[in-house]
């Protein structure tokens, strides 16, 4: 099990020493919860410095797991820990006077706050963007909820799979006869709208920067997702067609099920039978006469012109089965590594249905320094994450510093950076206000 | 509130070189919100997105595509061949004009087209360069091609999805296609604060198969730290049950139910009429939920599947539980809450009329954002030739009779499609 990595695989995409970060200089408080957390955290790879504002005691989304060591703990959740990461964390109580003082002092000094609360409860709260944006008026606040600020479903009781089912997503995917299936890792709407909130802040930020105000972004969860299900509304708006289930299948514009998965000797492999255009057609080719070599290529077959013969608009279940079908043996015999390789290789389209570990064991990425080693103090040992989300060569971003314990940066930045005496902090931790 | 402000983007020249989805929507993000954006194609190799269905009316058509026409918004579409001198010279004209330029090719087809980071910094040398492939731009592997399935099936996300027991269940659209334009745009638009302080260029790489990673990086983590691979189970989770689809009145209508606590499970119970299974104790808790999953999930389908969908989400919602319908492709457009957020617009559309668009995701308090329908194959032309890149009518001329600029008679004969 690959805990940790090789000097070659470590900092391979670190940069030289002394370049800064894109989003340096810039404050963001994060009040968000749940898969919105990925907000924050992508500001927080481009280095910004992010503070996680949690209500004492911790954050809910320190419930999900999974655990490190399998250990249901509020500081062991590896959920918090990789969303978390390049952040900073006080604790506040929003719901005392004292504590929504304190917010209003970090935020006149922040340049954003993102937050992911049900619609109202900030205003409820007393600090609602109109508010925040009379303390501060050059404050970004992204609000990423659901279903967005207004409308008919605002309020709801929401989660992700509620969100996810209201956008089309979960509709299409699954068996044609059984329910309908959730993407099985499940937070999905929150993580799109998170990213989703990250794009708009930033484009707020520019905004800002180029002359204006501080402004309210409105993310819905629900929208970001929709965009997920690609062509699918189009599909029903150009031609009447409402795309179904097909299983581990996708369907052609001729609503055919074509698999999408193949079993092979060790798993499975994502790859279709199709062509239609030139570079599919190479693919194909060049997988066909890997076939030849081995002797495994049915004459037919050899002499298919995929760019030519193959119409996905007008082929039949019979005609996709039958080309299909070599293939399915062919596969079957060999491994995902093998697959791959000779894929890489050759240009085939074709890759391996990765479990996380194959994820972890993956050379390609282990060599371009996709993991990064995080020290966690507290534990007394060093976690591999997965690494921040491009490379950038001017300002590379990096995990700089592992998620926030409980409170971890109360003095640092109660006391030291915003100057409150040792007697104010009494006061208020007596009032349960940090 | 906020005074209303000019297009936060305005004045932001993207020369946009990548093509099918991911690239595109990417662009799109910054077209929206006010940036100029030429999108580089041509008439000898149109996007793949140009050549497949939907087709409006199922007529192929270039120009007649309406999800071409949603992801190339507000793109001005410029036609190119790069294999002519002329071509290649409006080619690197347009790297020189623009502040971010954006490719998906392979890594390694920039290089010989001469456009890649070195070549364009000489020219430009405070360009926001952004790659973007399978597996990034550099490794063992970087010049493996694929599509947004392939990077899912890499990250692992196909891999957790399915049936309990079952095969891995692959989302049947290009997953990350769509996922990864948010970290993308996030990434430019980082560098281009950056750029606007210091005046400092740079390169951006990005790989869709990490960003997969970046969609489940806790299940990931969990094998790294822990050694555990995880198993598919439905819409099962380990944080909430029931949390799944259940059946109702109706075409294959759906509707999630999610339960968190055992005051939530209560209300369900009273709004299923206070069954005497709902009763039983092994039910009241999650731990006792969890253990009885499937035959939980049964008889809730049996009280689910006599009412419709709408229904059993107004009922539960009423309760205080989260629950909604599952919508189809054909109910979005209609969606209630889709509607009053003013998601879907219509947009008049050089060649297929007008039709609805899906817009941005989120709303700005202080600015609206400048949807424009997606292009015409070449449609902007002279436009960007002769008023963003300034080129003479000589060399515009030149470069018509040389064939640098294609033109709709060189369209290839489309006899079928790949999807």
């Amino acid at each position: 099990m690959p805990q940790s990595l090789t000097p070659g695989e470590k900092g391979a995409r670190q940069g030289q020493a002394g370049q800064k970060s894109a989003l340096e200089g810039y404050r963001v408080l994060d009040l968000a919860q749940g898969g919105f957390c990925v907000c924050g955290r992508m500001l927080g790879d481009l280095g910004a410095d992010v503070i996680k504002i949690e209500p004492p005691g911790g954050d809910e989304t320190r419930r999900l797991g999974p655990f490190l060591d399998n250990t249901p703990d509020a500081e062991k959740s590896l959920f918090w820990y990789f969303y978390n990461a390049n952040k900073r964390g006080v604790t506040l109580n929003l719901e005392s006077a004292d504590g929504r003082a304190v917010f209003e002092e970090m935020a006149r000094r922040a340049d954003i706050v993102v937050e992911s609360f049900t619609p109202g409860r900030m205003e409820a709260l007393g600090l609602g963007y109109a508010r925040l944006h009379a303390i501060n008026p050059r404050l970004i606040m992204t609000s990423m909820t659901y279903f967005g600020q207004e409308g008919p479903k605002a309020r709801y009781q929401a989660t992700d799979l509620v969100a996810w089912a209201a956008s089309g997503a979960l509709y299409i995917n699954g068996e044609p006869q059984r329910e309908p299936l959730d993407v099985g890792y499940h937070h999905q709407a929150s993580l799109s709208g998170g990213a989703e909130g990250a794009t708009g802040t930033l484009i707020a930020l520019v905004g800002r920067e180029a002359g204006g105000e501080g402004q309210h972004v409105d993310v819905s969860a629900q929208e970001s997702s929709l965009q997920i299900t690609g062509y699918s509304p189009e599909y029903w708006m150009a031609l009447g067609i409402d795309l179904q289930r097909v299983g581990t299948s996708w369907p052609t514009s001729g609503g055919v099920a074509r698999r999408l998965v193949f079993e092979c000797k060790d798993g499975h492999v994502c790859f279709t039978v199709q062509g239609g255009t030139e570079g599919i057609a190479r693919s194909m080719n060049a997988l066909v006469q890997w076939m030849q070599q081995e002797g495994e290529c049915p004459d037919w077959l050899a002499r298919y012109a995929w760019n030519r013969e193959y119409d996905a608009a007008t082929i039949t279940l019979e005609e996709t089965q039958r080309l299909e079908q070599p293939f399915v043996g062919f596969l079957l015999t060999r491994t995902k590594d093998e697959i791959f390789e000779k894929a890489a290789a050759h240009s085939i389209f074709v890759a391996p249905v990765a479990s996380p570990g194959d994820v972890a064991r993956n050379k390609h990425m282990r060599q371009r320094g996709f993991w990064e080693e995080v020290e966690h103090p507290e534990l007394g040992r060093k976690l591999v994450y997965p690494g921040p989300f491009a490379q950038m060569t001017a300002t590379p971003p990096k995990i700089r510093r592992r998620a926030p314990l409980i409170g971890e940066h109360n003095v640092e930045i109660f006391a030291g950076e915003m100057g409150m005496t040792e007697e104010r902090r009494r006061v208020l931790r007596a009032a349960g206000a940090i | 509130m906020a005074t209303p402000q000019r297009l936060p983007l305005a004045g932001l020249k993207v020369a946009n070189f990548s093509w099918i989805v991911m690239g595109p929507l990417t662009a799109r993000y910054l077209a929206m919100w006010g940036a100029t954006v030429v999108r580089l194609e041509s008439h000898h190799r149109p996007d793949m997105v140009r050549i497949m269905n939907p087709f409006k009316g199922g007529v192929p058509g270039v120009n007649n595509n309406l999800y071409f026409a949603t992801v190339n918004c507000g793109a001005l579409s410029l036609t190119v061949n790069l294999a002519k001198p002329s071509g290649k010279k409006i080619a690197l004209r347009l790297a020189e004009w623009c502040d971010v330029m954006l490719n998906s090719f392979v890594p390694g087809s920039m290089d010989r087209l001469g456009l890649d980071y070195d070549q364009v910094r000489k020219r430009n040398p405070d360009i926001i360069y952004f790659s973007t492939s399978l597996l990034g731009d550099y490794g063992p592997l970087a010049k493996q091609a694929g599509w947004g399935y392939h990077s899912a099936a890499l990250s692992g996300l196909h891999y957790v999805s399915g049936y309990a027991g079952g095969p891995p269940m692959p989302y049947p659209q290009a997953y990350t296609d769509f996922t990864a334009p948010r970290f993308a745009a996030s990434a430019i638009l980082a560098a281009l604060l950056h750029r606007n302080k210091t005046g400092e260029g740079q390169r951006i790489d990005l790989s869709q198969s990490e960003i997969g990673c970046h969609g489940m990086g806790p299940a990931i983590m969990d094998y790294l730290a822990n050694g555990q691979e995880p198993e598919r189970q439905g819409n099962h989770v380990d944080f909430a049950s029931p949390h799944q689809a259940y059946p109702c009145a109706g075409d294959d209508r759906w509707c999630v139910i999610v339960v968190r606590t055992d005051g939530e499970w209560q209300a369900l119970a009273r709004a299923m009429g206070s069954p005497a299974w709902a009763r039983e104790a092994r039910f009241a808790t999650h731990q006792g939920r969890k253990a009885n999953e499937d035959e939980m999930d049964r008889r809730i389908g049996e009280w689910t599947r006599r009412q419709e969908a709408g229904k059993v989400e107004a009922m539960l919602q009423q309760a205080g539980i989260a629950a909604g319908v599952v919508n189809k492709s054909s109910d979005v457009p209609q969606d209630a809450q889709l509607r009053a957020r003013g998601f879907w617009r219509e947009l008049r559309h050089d060649a297929i009329g007008p039709h609805l668009y899906k817009g941005p995701s989120f709303h700005m308090s202080a600015v609206a954002d400048c949807q424009r329908p997606g292009p015409c194959l070449g449609a902007h032309n002279e436009h960007v030739l002769k008023d963003l890149l300034e080129l003479s009518d000589d060399e515009i001329g030149e470069a018509f009779v040389e064939g640098g600029i294609t033109t709709e008679a060189e369209l290839p004969v489309q006899s079928a499609s790949s999807t």
